[in-house]
């Protein structure tokens, strides 16, 4: 029960940050550089472990999963935290809280991965059988639902900003709507 | 405008007249990536979509086997955007 629990707010953690991501990208007209949508593609890919905990059951490979996930996000974050860790610069995008987003995310990354060596412990505590198939609940259902039209909304937002091609690496309008409508 | 090193001598093309082909000097250091040119942002999401939706619907190995694409997909996006040299002594 408490393993549902955990992989449910774990994937509505990952819904989370990427909503509040969309919220600076369209209320504070801030278009997210080709790094920063890797960053969200990590999310995803976290995600996608807590979405097959929840409908497959909980299982040491979707745990592996999340951590492969989280260590790939880590590292992408941590690369373009040394791009401007410099004196004198900037950073990229307005800060949250002081904090940088990309230092957001790397702080997020490693929460994920010390979020599955609890989600280990109390796997081992529980001693569950290897996979259960109860399904995942009405509230499990909703998150569900809720990561997946978050990813499609990315993929969308993508596809404004780039187009079929690459994103520019420091985007300032949508591809598709044009310069002015940025 | 020079094809293949060759000029054209009345439509025939004719050894005679044959230069030494042009040598190609890259305009910009890229890192290897197979598909060069195909960059494709949105992929990671469509693999990213795809998996999500089969993890919803319970199709387990579906669903890995999205993820691992997309791994993949992230790490080949990775190494094809962080080209800019890092001004830190590691």
């Amino acid at each position: 029960m408490l393993i549902r629990l955990l992989n449910l707010l774990g994937l509505l953690g990952v819904s989370l940050a990427l909503l509040v991501a969309f919220y600076y990208q369209f209320f504070q007209n801030e278009l997210p550089c080709p790094i920063c949508l890797l960053q969200r593609g990590c999310f995803v890919a976290l995600g996608i472990g807590f979405a097959l905990n929840l409908s497959a059951g909980p299982s040491r490979l979707h745990d592996a999963m999340i951590l492969v996930s989280g260590l790939l996000g880590a590292g992408t974050a941590l690369r373009q935290m040394l791009v401007h860790i410099g004196p004198g610069d900037a950073g990229y995008g307005s800060p949250l809280l002081g904090i940088h987003f990309y230092t957001w995310a790397f702080v997020a990354f490693a929460g994920a991965i010390l979020y599955v060596a609890v989600l280990l412990f109390v796997a081992a505590r529980e001693d569950r059988p290897a996979r259960r198939t109860e399904g995942a609940g009405l509230l499990g259902r909703l998150a569900l639902w809720l990561f997946v039209l978050v990813v499609g909304a990315n993929l969308l937002s993508t596809l404004l900003e780039c187009g079929f091609g690459a994103c520019a690496e420091n985007p300032t309008f949508y591809e598709w709507l044009g310069p002015k409508a940025a | 405008m020079i094809e293949s090193g060759f000029r054209r001598n009345n439509g025939r093309v004719s050894d005679r007249f044959a230069k030494p082909m042009r040598r190609q000097v890259p305009v910009a250091k890229r890192p290897f990536l197979p598909f060069d040119g195909v960059m494709v942002m949105i992929l990671p999401f469509v693999i990213g979509l795809l998996a999500a939706l089969l993890a919803m619907r319970g199709q387990r190995f579906g669903a890995i086997l999205a993820w691992a694409a997309l791994v993949i997909v992230l790490l080949a996006w990775l190494q094809y955007h962080a080209s800019d040299t890092l001004n830190v002594s590691l």
